[in-house]
């Protein structure tokens, strides 16, 4: 196990900038999932890491040895591919013990090693069927197995869940935060899927365009984001974003409905955003367990039931935005109709002019 | 609907069998008038099925060429030794071109296809002049490692590769702790044979046929291969045609041996790097 450090990374194809300046530690044993849209330079950050790819600038240290110039298998780390690949033509247990076979490992050492791997993965009935006999998630876990056995410091996976179906990837989710409960080894984990980053991630680095938008735990993350990108990244559905304009200090006009807050804001440009999760929006006042309630009239266009919850898309002025609520805090409102929705100051964001967050002080 | 398809089935039938029967003809009169005499073979019309001269055939092969068995053991050791030169050669540069970035790689690919373009003719000269610079007339020598390696071959086998092998298998390779020999050897090479079956029976009948190259290089009849020896048989006097007969079809009974093993293969070769996703 190790602490990884990314210092001023970059990465260029000719003119085309991938990677920007990237910095990041991380802990020994955490688990860290890079998370942005495709073409966001995460998968590339991570092949850096591994030694599938050259470093233009910046320095990647695994420990303290700077691994810039190793080869991957000097790196001592393990990877999970999105394909998978394995070996074809292979049983399991050859893919399993072929980086072992590979080192001249003892053959002994080697029968141990993938019979630990094997069980602890449910893969010992399959040890002698070649990858094509396999499921999807079969072969993931074969894939996993394969990086298990190398006792890395540091695994890598790269949107390993991708080729699943949904009900798989759900399992294979829990399996994977099983598997690093267990072995505590460093993880880097790369995908596009937000669920995926909230439900394993020890911390999220959010990533776009190359840069760092953010990096902190999936609460912070939902909850306090640092700019309109990490906000409307993060949730589903997304957070609302409404132009508003910061009338003074404690007051933020929205249309012609206005919002006097206790904390004060300070912007040196009164546009603003202002931004809210659907499901911080209430019907009643009594649902918002908050000191500082406040609300805002909006004009109901459509509504759809969930099951459990409505989706309320609603505008004030022309912007349009959606609520969620309980089905069983639901009015029986109708289309056209007007209704008032509230929402505690807490979960309110204003974001300036430069799509940065604008904090409150107490 | 059922009576039109079934009459362009027949339509095709008839199609392929004159198809087959015109391909067919040749190696069925060589068969035969490896059995006849000359003045049997000459008459009019000639004979169209089996008769009872083989061994007198024999003969007079043997005694006019007697290095026959040497060379068609020189043609058995040229074909071999061009065939696994082939299929080392191409697969290794086919992977490269295929799996690898490097510089002036486009250039160099297309340096390659070019040389395609070229008659064969036209390197022939220049070939046997270096072969005879360096001494290598009338040495194998000089007809397996001009041979040795084939833009054709390079191109078949890139072409496989890249469709058949993902890229992240061999950087799964690599991360396994792969030298790059090792993950050409122990992962690339198993997933292709397919194409080095295909490519091993392409080069192995084009070399065991190759006329034009030995004649130039190999003067000494001992050292022909086996299409220049049964050339020879027509240089003076009378030809024999029933012991020309008698060469030609021992010299092609390893190809027909070798297709029939393999001609599941070779169609599925062929066809295999069109199809894969």
């Amino acid at each position: 196990m190790a602490q990884v450090t990314f210092k001023n990374l970059q990465k260029r194809y000719g003119q085309t900038e991938v990677v920007k300046s990237f910095d990041l530690e991380i802990k020994d044993g955490e688990f860290v999932v890079l998370l942005g849209p495709s073409g966001c330079g995460k998968s590339t950050t991570l092949r850096m890491l591994a030694g599938l790819e050259e470093i233009s600038g910046g320095e990647i240290y695994i420990g303290d040895t700077l691994v810039n110039d190793l080869h991957p298998i000097e790196r001592n780390i393990a990877m999970v591919f999105q394909s998978y690949a394995l070996y074809p033509h292979m049983t399991v247990r050859e893919n399993i013990a072929f980086s072992l076979k590979i080192g001249r490992v003892d053959k002994a050492l080697i029968e141990e090693r993938v019979k630990y791997a094997s069980d602890m993965l449910e893969l010992t009935p399959l040890l002698d069927r070649k990858p094509k006999a396999l499921s999807g998630g079969q072969r993931q876990r074969v894939a996993m197995g394969r990086a298990m056995v190398r006792t890395p410091e540091v695994f890598l996976f790269d949107e390993p869940l991708s080729n699943l179906d949904a009900k798989l990837r759900g399992q294979m989710r829990a399996e994977i935060k099983a598997l690093h409960q267990k072995l505590g080894t460093t993880t880097i984990y790369v995908t596009h899927d937000q669920v995926e980053a909230m439900t394993l991630a020890d911390r999220i680095v959010i990533l776009n365009g190359g840069i760092i938008e953010q990096i902190g735990t999936p609460k912070q993350i939902f909850e306090k984001p640092n700019n309109r990108f990490v906000a409307s990244f993060i949730g589903s559905p997304e957070m609302n974003q409404l132009s508003a304009e910061l009338t003074s200090s404690q007051q933020i006009a929205l249309g012609n409905q206005s919002i006097s807050t206790k904390a004060q804001f300070s912007c040196s440009e009164t546009h603003c955003n202002f931004g809210i999760r659907p499901s911080d929006l209430h019907l009643q006042e009594s649902s918002v367990d908050a000191p500082t309630v406040h609300s805002l009239e909006a004009l109901l266009n459509s509504q759809e039931l969930l099951g459990s919850t409505y989706h309320l898309h609603c505008t004030i002025g022309d912007d349009r935005f959606v609520a969620e609520v309980a089905t069983s805090e639901h009015l029986n409102t109708k289309e056209g109709e007007t209704l008032r929705l509230y929402f505690d100051e807490d979960r309110m964001h204003l974001f300036d002019h430069q799509d940065k967050v604008i904090l409150a002080q107490a | 609907m059922h009576n039109k398809l079934s009459k362009s089935h027949i339509t095709a039938y008839i199609c392929i069998a004159f198809g087959a029967v015109i391909m067919l003809a040749p190696f069925y009169f060589m068969f035969v008038y490896a059995t006849h005499d000359n003045s049997s073979i000459l008459s009019v019309p000639p004979p169209m099925f089996f008769g009872d001269a083989l061994a007198e055939n024999f003969a007079i092969l043997i005694e006019r060429l007697p290095y026959f068995w040497h060379n068609l053991g020189l043609s058995f050791f040229v074909a071999i030794a061009v065939t696994i030169a082939n299929l080392l050669l191409c697969s290794m540069a086919g992977y490269a071109f295929a799996i690898f970035e490097f510089r002036f790689k486009e250039v160099l690919f297309a340096m390659v296809m070019a040389t395609l373009m070229l008659p064969p003719f036209l390197g022939m000269i220049p070939t046997t002049m270096i072969m005879s610079a360096i001494g290598w007339m009338n040495d194998p020598k000089a007809l397996i490692i001009p041979a040795a390696c084939g833009a054709m071959g390079i191109f078949l086998m890139r072409q496989y590769i890249s469709s058949a092998i993902p890229r992240e298998l061999v950087e799964a390779a690599r991360m396994d702790g792969c030298s790059e020999f090792g993950i050409y050897w122990r992962v690339i090479v198993p997933l292709i044979t397919p194409a080095v079956g295909t490519l091993g029976l392409i080069t192995f009948i084009g070399s065991w046929n190759n006329f034009m190259q030995p004649l130039v290089v190999m003067n000494d009849m001992k050292m022909f291969t086996i299409p220049l020896a049964l050339r020879a048989l027509q240089g003076t006097g009378q030809v024999p045609w029933g012991a020309i007969s008698a060469g030609a079809a021992i010299a092609v009974l390893p190809l027909l041996i070798l297709f029939i093993i393999t001609s599941r293969q070779l169609i599925a070769g062929l066809t295999a790097g069109a199809v894969k996703g």
